[in-house]
């Protein structure tokens, strides 16, 4: 009767984690896609001063495309990363089985 | 007596709920709360409820947005709350209420009336006095209950005699009125980085979102038991009434005009208290607060 109390706890503690596991992956993935889009929104600001600018534009829009692209790739890997460890646990939460 | 790790996770599943419950819910996540009954903080089965010499009375405390049965507990009192100080004089059974706060209100008034039926039809002894004390969203919950109870002629209604609504924004919160406008605005501005940060601050629970409204265009607001009568409860910041915080901010999250809907011409109330320099949190627990219910319902 003691062991199964202390499993039942120990199953209910596990959901916790799991369940917390679950928001904070799913939450990760958003906030790095909103952080993107304020990231993005925000740099561009200022490119489209330097783009105003004969001297530099040529060079800026070369370095608008470079920080888009970086940032977009760090940004979307970390979303990917995210939503993958989501789905790992996904398959060890025992609601999958 | 919990665990500082139980208390945290405890609190922790409260404010999740409360902000994302209804999302929580809808992925089956674990952290979302089911509506239960609890008697000494122990789950009561409505359907056969094992309880401690059952009264005939029935107090029940409904907790508000994010908060858990253990709002009520007096500080350093674990335990005792307005229930068990109603239930020595009554006397009476004292129960709580725990749910998840960020499902639409109609949602939790129809569970709750779902719950108070089998919980009522069940109970050992016949049930001849019902009494319910809502703080903050917990009294817009009672209200829902109530009504979807009488449209479905439930039996547990006809005994509801007192509602007691604690800092409950009949008429809306000021802070989520503030957060739903200020999204609004932020959603039409011009640049993406600020329609972003709108997105953010409009992604909030279904139960929030009732909060913003006003009683006029709230379809989650329904209209208070005619055949009970209704006590209301505010607080505020200020110690002084004539200080412009408590015409401001109210307890600090509910404007006394909206505790005791003035928005509202449906309602007489059989009691009124105003606790000034008491917040919205304290006033559900505050020993002041406590004489006042006893006064009224003892």
């Amino acid at each position: 009767m003691k062991t199964q109390g202390i499993q039942a706890a120990d199953a209910t503690q596990a959901e916790w984690w799991l369940g917390m596991a679950d928001a904070a992956t799913i939450g990760a993935a958003h906030t790095a896609a909103i952080v993107e889009r304020v990231h993005i929104a925000i740099a561009d600001e200022t490119f489209q001063v330097l783009s105003a600018v004969p001297v530099v534009r040529n060079v800026s829009q070369r370095v608008r495309s470079a920080h888009h692209g970086i940032s977009r790739f760090c940004y979307r890997g970390v979303g990917l990363a995210s939503v993958a460890m989501n789905h790992m646990i996904a398959l060890i939460s025992p609601r999958s089985a | 007596m919990r665990s500082p790790l139980r208390r945290f996770q405890h609190r922790m599943n409260a404010i999740a709920n409360g902000f994302y419950g209804d999302w929580l819910a809808q992925r089956g996540n674990p952290l979302a709360l089911p509506m239960q009954v609890l008697q000494d903080g122990v789950a009561v089965n409505p359907e056969s409820p094992e309880i401690q010499s059952p009264q005939s009375t029935l107090i029940v405390l409904i907790h508000g947005l994010m908060g858990s049965e253990t709002v009520w507990d007096y500080p350093e009192h674990a335990g005792q709350n307005y229930a068990t100080d109603l239930a020595a004089v009554l006397p009476a059974t004292p129960l709580c209420l725990r749910y998840n706060t960020g499902m639409a209100i109609a949602h939790n008034g129809s569970e709750l009336n779902a719950v108070m039926e089998a919980l009522v039809a069940a109970w050992p002894v016949a049930i001849e006095r019902i009494v319910l004390i809502g703080h903050s969203m917990g009294g817009l919950v009672i209200r829902s209950a109530c009504h979807q109870a009488v449209q479905a002629n439930q039996a547990w209604v006809d005994q509801v005699r007192q509602c007691v609504y604690i800092g409950t924004p009949h008429d809306g919160s000021w802070l989520a009125k503030s957060a739903e406008r200020t999204a609004r605005l932020m959603r039409t501005m011009p640049r993406d980085y600020a329609r972003a940060v709108g997105g953010v601050v409009e992604s909030r629970s279904a139960g929030i979102e009732n909060l913003g409204r006003d009683c006029a265009d709230n379809d989650a607001l329904h209209p208070f038991l005619t055949s009970a009568e209704h006590f209301a409860v505010s607080g505020s910041l200020a110690k002084n009434r004539f200080n412009p915080a408590r015409q401001l901010w109210g307890d600090g999250l509910v404007h006394p005009s909206s505790a005791h809907a003035n928005g509202a011409n449906n309602i007489q109330w059989k009691g009124q208290a105003s606790f000034h320099g008491v917040g919205h949190v304290t006033l559900a627990h505050h020993p002041t607060v406590s004489r006042q219910l006893e006064r009224w319902l003892a």
